[in-house]
């Protein structure tokens, strides 16, 4: 009984291990985004200085997870994020607003999508 | 390479643990159940060991969760005759008396080779012989022979034998186990007096020494090299 009652209790831990998991990273993502949302937003006014700094900031806040990432994500996806966030970082460089705001939305699409991913629902199960 | 390294010694350990936790038995004796959780078990082990790129976590997570429910399932079967019928099924009867239920052989999916097979590796040839034969639920055949089938027992001559005593390994490749020592209530001094007795002069020598219930010894020296 002792060993099926570890057993439960394990499940249970494992359940809310995996709840606080998908809140973790979308908080993650969410700081992200709202990084690149502002970097746009400087974009737009045409303060392209802080875009960049923003855009910059954003790339680095998502290292400095790596470890996390790494451990919780594939690597394909991990990747993928990255990709999209240099590629609006870019766009901001080359001053092209119509091609940062693409590239914001490309960003938005990956990182949330990671978050989907996680999140109880029936189109994650099946 | 290093990486691949680690992580397969880190899902090794893993899996062997879950399968400890799940108790120890051969696959020809898994129930259905278990043989399903010990396939997807490897099948989620060998995901993460050949792509670098998905995290152990991956497979560490599944297996664990199967091995919780391998073991609640356990314990269902265990406390429940009806859960354990759901889950294992019932063993089915598919000859009696001689006959071979043909029905019976039908709703389990049998044929009659695999049915002379396995009676075959029983040493049974003669299926009038056989009283029942009954088809486990881990797919194995217990055939019963009837009575005048039956092999002839001391009782039925009655004879007085020995009785059978479980033997305990004492000395295991020179080895004294003392815990089987302690086991049967007998001390180093009386295995000494006992290998002395022998002409043995160090537990070294013996490759395996076992005292039954009856204290009756059987020994084997080890060989020359």
């Amino acid at each position: 009984m002792k060993k099926e009652l570890v057993a439960v209790v394990v499940l249970v831990l494992m359940l809310i291990a995996s709840i606080c998991n998908y809140k973790y990273i979308e908080g993650i993502t969410e700081e992200v985004l709202s990084l690149v949302d502002r970097s746009l937003e400087e974009g737009e006014r045409g303060n392209w200085d802080d875009a960049r700094r923003h855009g910059e900031e954003a790339a680095k806040l998502w290292e400095s997870y790596d470890g996390y990432t790494h451990i919780f994500l594939r690597h394909s996806e991990i990747v993928d994020a990255d990709a999209v966030l240099y590629h609006f970082i870019e766009q901001i460089y080359s001053q092209n607003i119509s091609t940062a705001k693409a590239a914001r939305e490309a960003a938005r699409a990956r990182l949330e999508h990671l978050v989907q991913v996680e999140k109880l629902r029936p189109g994650s199960i099946f | 390479m290093a990486i691949s390294i680690v992580r397969t010694l880190i899902l090794y350990v893993s899996i062997i643990t879950s399968m400890r936790i799940m108790g120890k038995r051969q696959i020809g004796e898994l129930e259905p159940a278990e043989l399903v959780v010990a396939v997807l078990i490897s099948e989620l082990a060998a995901q993460p060991l050949q792509d670098i790129g998905t995290p152990l976590i991956y497979g560490l997570v599944p297996a664990a969760t199967l091995v919780i429910c391998e073991l609640l399932v356990s314990f269902g079967i265990v406390k429940s005759v009806k859960f354990r019928a759901f889950i294992c099924g019932k063993p089915s009867v598919i000859i009696k008396d001689g006959q071979i239920i043909q029905q019976e052989m039908k709703k389990s999916r049998l044929t009659v080779d695999e049915l002379a097979e396995q009676l075959r590796k029983k040493g049974v040839l003669d299926y009038s012989a056989v009283r029942y034969a009954i088809l486990e639920t881990d797919g194995k055949i217990t055939p019963v022979l009837s009575t005048m089938h039956q092999p002839v027992t001391p009782k039925d001559m009655q004879l007085a034998v020995d009785e059978i005593g479980y033997p305990v390994i004492v000395i295991n490749e020179g080895r004294v186990i003392e815990k089987n020592l302690q086991y049967l209530g007998l001390t180093p001094k009386w295995l000494e007096q006992q290998l002395h007795a022998r002409n043995i002069t160090s537990p070294e020598d013996v490759y395996v020494l076992t005292v039954d219930d009856f204290g009756r010894i059987y020994y084997a020296l080890k060989e020359a090299t």
